[in-house]
């Protein structure tokens, strides 16, 4: 079988933000930058595969040409090669033009399986995978938290207040899993001296772009409550939120 | 001039069956742009009420279909049909409740008319000739402000929440209905769905109690939890927690707060290390009082909060139970 695995790298998300309003993103230099947490929960479902059956991993990203390393740890962690579409300011790009460059990728690589995380924990706009679907005319499954690995392949995807549904369909197929479905294992020792040998592909954009709205401003959102925010030692903040609960 | 359409989406099973609360928001969106027409389209199978109940609202037409072959949700149908219905009406702006059932096809219809979906919108206006909208970014750490022109199609799913759906306006008319072609309906697709069941139900003890006390992945590790789950029985609190825990198999689903789990609005939602992405916000901002603590002061969970602690919550915790008296460091 023959897996591609869309991987993005986004932006630290649990440290405070520093904003670049002039570029409606994110200060490059005050940031640290990591693959998609989600992305690797996809990149995990590739390789559960290649522990049990013949199967090539083929990472196919769209970003910065200078920024690799997370493209290195995923094959690090076991994925064969990489193919990175070099774009200068990727935040800039609309959802559909992103899976249009995706979509002549996996075209060319004529992959079994797609495989992609539900939404980025940047853009977070939960689309790209689809839209790389329907350019490429294939099925698809969204929201996957488990796997039944027969042919055709079903899953369980999720829906809303604790309903599940089995879905089924024959491949090739797109599906985008959750991140409860598997826990991503960590990159060995050896995994790492591996991967210095496995190709990274940069090439260049290939599709003419789509735009078709403009992004206006970028900023904190607007505070729906006045927090009190407690101050003093931790002590202190214990028990005033004793008082606030009157256990105190 | 504008034309507005607006998908709903259905909601509950069987005799049960009735447009989604989220929907009815989406309505009350699209009458307060005040397009010049305003049309709604439903898709499904067992909807003779459901239409009945819609025929009242304040629109210029209901577009539908009940058949059979609509019963269980599959995206396949419904981007096919809706894709003809938009080649027919050519609205300037297509409304979606930014649902799991949004999500699932929503993107796939926008795509062939060469869009991208704008997802999870906060805020829409109208600027003549052009529409400005609102959606978070970075987890909802920060809001992008996007302009769209009205001169192309636009397709927008909107946040649930952000609109009120007591607000949508009913009309003393009777709203005319078309039935859609059946045409593009078919026994089988390339997917083949079965029947949703639910396998976490509603968790009465924790709809119920009056203090929650939540746990996000600030916690970091099993034993943390065990520690907090003792807080909780201190604080009279039930325990919950966000996606991640549950994820980690630190606490069941069945207390997992947010759009897949559950929905809250106790007196009293104690955070702890929760960030406040909106997936969870959803299960629980309808909290009378909410008290967050968190690492970070510009975490999200802070712009609903009422009372904020700025720091390591099993530091928080540890205190807490010292002066609880139950030892803690």
């Amino acid at each position: 079988m023959k897996i591609g695995v869309l991987l993005k790298e986004v932006v630290v998300c649990d440290a405070a933000l520093h904003l670049d309003a002039d570029h409606g993103w994110v200060q490059e230099k005050d940031s640290r930058y990591q693959a998609n947490p989600g992305d690797l929960h996809a990149l995990e479902v590739a390789l559960a595969y290649k522990d049990r059956e013949d199967t090539q991993v083929v990472l196919v990203s769209l970003g910065l040409a200078s920024h690799q390393q997370y493209l290195k740890d995923a094959l690090a962690r076991g994925a064969d090669r990489a193919v990175l579409i070099s774009h200068a300011e990727p935040h800039r790009l609309e959802p559909l033009a992103v899976a249009k460059e995706l979509a002549a990728v996996c075209n060319e690589e004529k992959f079994d399986l797609l495989l992609a995380a539900v939404q980025s924990d940047d853009r977070g706009d939960g689309q790209v995978p689809l839209l790389v679907a329907e350019c490429l005319r294939l099925p698809h499954f969204s929201m996957v938290v488990e796997i039944d690995s027969q042919q055709p392949l079903r899953a369980k995807r999720e829906w809303e207040s604790g309903y599940y549904q089995w879905i089924k369909s024959p491949l090739p197929l797109l599906m985008t899993v959750q991140s409860g479905i598997n826990k991503p294992r960590y990159a060995s020792m050896k995994g790492v001296m591996a991967a210095k040998k496995k190709p990274i592909e940069v090439r260049a954009t290939s599709v003419a772009e789509v735009s078709t709205y403009s992004l206006l401003s970028i900023g904190l959102p607007p505070k729906q409550k006045e927090t009190r925010f407690l101050s003093g030692s931790m002590r202190e903040i214990a028990l005033q939120l004793l008082r606030e609960l009157k256990l105190r | 001039m504008s034309k507005i359409l607006v998908l709903l989406e259905l909601a509950g099973q069987g005799a049960d069956v009735a447009i989604s609360r989220h929907s009815l928001e989406v309505v009350a969106a699209a009458q307060q742009l005040a397009p010049q027409e305003l049309h709604l389209c439903l898709l499904g199978h067992g909807l003779h009420a459901v239409i009945q109940k819609t025929l009242g609202w304040k629109a210029n037409r209901l577009h539908y279909l009940d058949d059979p072959r609509l019963a269980r949700y599959q995206y396949e149908p419904l981007v096919r049909i809706a894709q003809q219905l938009i080649e027919q009406l050519h609205p300037t702006l297509v409304l979606f409740p930014h649902s799991y059932q949004c999500r699932d096809y929503a993107p796939r219809l926008a795509c062939r008319f060469q869009r991208s979906l704008l997802s999870d919108v906060m805020k829409i206006e109208d600027h003549n000739d052009t529409w400005h909208l609102q959606r978070p970014l970075f987890q909802a750490r920060a809001i992008a402000t996007i302009s769209a022109p009205q001169s192309a199609i636009t397709f927008v799913s909107l946040q649930q929440g952000c609109w009120n759906s007591e607000d949508l306006a009913v009309a003393d008319a009777a709203l005319p209905a078309a039935v859609l072609p059946t045409d593009f309906l078919r026994d089988e697709w390339l997917t083949a769905v079965e029947e949703p069941v639910r396998e976490t139900a509603k968790n009465n003890r924790l709809q119920q109690a009056k203090r929650v006390l939540s746990v996000g992945r600030g916690v970091g590790s099993a034993e943390n939890v065990e520690r907090l789950k003792l807080l909780a029985t201190q604080l009279q609190a039930e325990i919950a927690a966000s996606r991640p825990v549950c994820d980690e198999g630190w606490l069941p689903s069945s207390v997992q707060v947010g759009s897949s789990g559950q929905t809250l609005a106790p007196e009293l939602y104690l955070a702890f290390g929760i960030s406040g992405a909106i997936q969870h916000l959803i299960g629980m901002k309808g909290s009378r009082k909410v008290i967050a603590i968190n690492r970070d002061k510009n975490a999200p969970i802070f712009a609903i909060a009422d009372i904020g602690v700025v720091g390591d919550l099993m530091e928080l915790a540890n205190a807490l139970l010292a002066e609880l008296q139950l030892g803690g460091e």
